[in-house]
Formats: C-alpha cells, sequence, structure tokens
C-alpha cells in the first residue's frame, strides 16, 4: 500500500538525494533548490510507479520524463540557466549504481549467469533513462539540430 | 558582418574560443553543447567561419576568415564536473557584446576560470555524505544502514578532494576510495549491528558512480555525436570497474557479501 507519509519520505530522501549531488556539481546556489525540487518529483514519480506495479524500467522512464519536462519548464523561466543543471542532478538518484557493482561482484564469483542479469538490468536502466531525457526533448525542442 | 582582424588578433581569437570549448568539456558539459558555445562566440567575434571537432579529450579547431587561416588541436587536461563553470559560460556567451575584441574575453573567461567553488569543502563533503545515507534508505535501509553510509561516504569524499588535488589518475582515485569506503562501512555495520549490512555498504561507495559522464554520454548520442558518446560511455564504465575492484578486494580480504 503507498500511504502519503511514504511518499513525503521518498520525496525528502530524493532531495538529500539531488541536493547533495547538486552541491557536488557545484550547481549555483540560486538554481540548487529548483534542481533538488525537480529530483524529488521524478524520484517520488518512480517510487509510486514501482509500488503500483510497474517494472522498474518503465517507472525509470516516466521518472527521467519528468526530470526532463521539469527541468526545460525551470530553465526557460529562469533564463540563461542550462538545462543540463536541472536535468543531469535530477536524474542522479536513478543511475543504476548498484546492479553495476553487482554485476562485478557476480563475475568475480565467477557466478557468469548472475552477472549477466545484473549487467542487462543496468542498461536497460540506463536506456530506459535515456528514453525518458529524449522523449522529453522531442516533446520540447521540435527542429533537428545539425 | 566580418571583422578585419589582424593575424595575432585571429590566433587570440582561435584560442580563446578553444579555451571555452575545453573548459565546458572539463566541467562535464556534452560534446554539443561545447561545439554550439563555441559556434555562438565565433559569430559574437564576427569570425568568418569557425570549424571544430570536438570529442571529450581531444578538440580541432579551425578559423577561417579573409586570407588568413589557422589550425589547432588541442587536449582536454581533465574531465571533471562544474555546473556554475557552464552555466557562467553559457551566460556569457549570450551576454557578451558584439563588438567584444578576443583579448577583452579571454579576461571575461580568465575571471570565470578563477572563481572560487560555489561551496566550501566540508560544506560539499556533509552534502555528500547524507546523500549517500538518504540513499541507503531508499534502498531499504534504515538508521544503522544509514549512519554507516552517511560516515563512510564523508571519509571517501574527504579521501577524493585530497587525491584530485595530487592530480592522481581518476581510475586510482575511484578504486582508492571505494576500498577505504567498502573498510569503512564493513566495520561500523558490525559495530552498530546494522541489520541490512550489505545496503550501508553500497550506498557508501555511490557518491563515486560517474553519473554526469553516463547522463552526457547520453545526451551525445542523442545527438547523432557517437563518437563522444562512445568516449564518455567507456570512461563511465572503466571508472565503474575500478570502483568495483576497489570494493572487491575489501569483500574478498573480509569474506563480507554484499549479494
Amino acid at each position: 500500500m503507498l500511504t502519503l507519509s511514504d511518499l513525503l519520505l521518498q520525496g525528502l530522501l530524493g532531495l538529500c538525494v539531488t541536493i547533495g549531488f547538486g552541491i557536488l556539481f557545484n550547481v549555483p546556489r540560486d538554481s540548487l533548490a529548483y534542481g533538488g525540487v525537480i529530483g524529488a518529483v521524478g524520484h517520488v514519480l518512480r517510487f509510486a510507479l514501482r509500488k503500483a506495479g510497474l517494472s522498474n524500467e518503465v517507472a525509470t522512464f516516466f521518472g527521467a520524463l519528468a526530470v526532463g519536462l521539469l527541468g526545460y519548464w525551470v530553465s526557460h523561466r529562469l533564463q540563461s540557466k542550462p538545462r543540463m543543471i536541472f536535468t543531469v542532478t535530477g536524474i542522479i538518484s536513478m543511475v543504476p549504481g548498484i546492479p553495476a557493482y553487482e554485476m562485478i561482484i557476480y563475475f568475480s564469483h565467477s557466478d557468469t549467469l548472475n552477472g549477466i542479469q545484473s549487467a542487462v538490468r543496468a542498461v536497460l536502466a540506463t536506456g530506459a533513462i535515456a528514453a525518458g531525457l529524449s522523449t522529453a526533448r522531442l516533446l520540447t525542442e521540435f527542429e533537428h539540430r545539425e | 558582418m566580418i571583422k578585419e582582424y589582424s593575424p595575432s588578433e585571429l590566433i587570440e581569437a582561435l584560442n580563446v574560443v578553444a579555451r571555452v570549448g575545453i573548459l565546458m568539456l572539463q566541467s562535464g558539459a556534452s560534446s554539443f553543447r561545447a561545439k554550439d558555445i563555441m559556434d555562438r562566440i565565433a559569430a559574437k567575434l564576427a569570425i568568418e567561419q569557425l570549424d571544430t571537432f570536438v570529442t571529450p579529450t581531444k578538440m580541432i579547431v579551425i578559423v577561417n576568415n579573409g586570407q588568413a587561416n589557422y589550425t589547432r588541436a588541442f587536449k582536454v587536461p581533465s574531465l571533471g564536473v562544474n555546473m556554475a563553470r557552464v552555466s557562467a559560460l553559457e551566460v556569457l556567451s549570450r551576454a557578451m557584446a558584439d563588438s567584444t575584441s578576443p583579448a577583452e574575453l579571454t579576461k571575461l573567461v580568465d575571471e570565470i576560470e578563477q572563481r572560487a567553488p560555489e561551496y566550501p569543502r566540508f560544506v560539499v563533503i556533509g552534502a555528500v555524505a547524507i546523500a549517500c545515507g538518504a540513499f541507503a534508505v531508499i534502498l531499504g535501509g534504515g538508521l544503522p544502514e544509514f549512519a554507516t553510509a552517511t560516515c563512510a561516504a564523508a571519509v571517501a569524499q574527504w579521501l577524493r578532494f585530497r587525491m584530485i588535488a595530487l592530480r592522481l589518475s581518476p581510475y586510482l582515485i575511484a578504486a582508492t576510495c571505494s576500498a577505504i569506503a567498502a573498510t569503512i562501512s564493513f566495520g561500523l555495520v558490525h559495530l552498530l549491528n546494522a541489520p541490512l549490512p550489505h545496503l550501508g555498504l553500497i550506498a557508501s561507495v555511490l557518491l563515486l558512480v560517474p553519473g554526469v559522464p553516463l547522463v552526457t554520454a547520453i545526451l551525445d548520442f542523442m545527438h547523432f555525436d557517437f563518437i563522444s558518446g562512445m568516449a564518455r560511455s567507456i570512461f563511465a564504465a572503466l571508472i565503474l570497474v575500478n570502483i568495483g575492484i576497489g570494493m572487491l578486494v575489501v569483500l574478498v580480504l573480509t569474506g563480507f557479501s554484499i549479494l
């Protein structure tokens, strides 16, 4: 069951992660809070969709799509702030670091089958981020850039 | 409209345009964005024609103006992340007046390059540590896992700062920091009797995941820059392997399992 307190906790955690990495990436002070909220929204959406029974990849796709669209909107409103500041930081909580580590550990145990499974999960999650961000871009940038 | 440039001025223009591109790449921008900003600045400087070939580690820049023509190849010294610099250069490229000379632009770029980081080091260490702690909770951990990941990540980030200052290889930095973070979290999860010890350990090394190269690789692919995308993906993969090696050494020595 998805409760409001679950969502609030996840929102808070998403905010901590995004702002933490935003500070690591030296995001300008005036953009940090926007980036944090965008990351939190993306994370909560992904969490809720997974709880609702969707696969990790589909949930990640919609999370990344939300981050891409919100990033576009905010960078459009703030003017002269590149969208990358918001999207790259906002997406961080979805980057599949853990399957990537698992893969290396499995391979070191000569457990090739599980290793390949983790590798595929990592690649699919990265693909879902790519698909979400590109869909957001296609929806907001109509002309093809040379 | 094309401006008349003396040969030395044209070379200076080439150098400053290339420097902006290199600074963008060094600060974590994708290749198409570096190329965009160089094109925009060349247009503002009223250079007749600027051609660039941009990859994450090397760059070729060619300027043509009237009868003069210069070509230079540059190396991008190191890849890092600095969003404030990307933002400042982007603002500069849009806001600079059309009458700006290459020498004036060089001064403006110098100023941006020398700007102090937005946040003091202890703030960065604290913020990154809490972010890793939050990851431990997202993965399903509780307070002991949060504390473990936070402490271990703080030490790892401090160490990373020290190692970056020594200009060590990113691969060595990734492996060493992950080994140290894994050692500390191995000790802490046992000390705190954490019910899910593997989560504390995994979360404590997440600060090392090359998220920016991975995402900018995706952005490069989206803009049909396959060479840059491949280069960045492989860089990110090699960093991940090195994090894994650092972690693995500790896991093998301690017999601890994170699976």
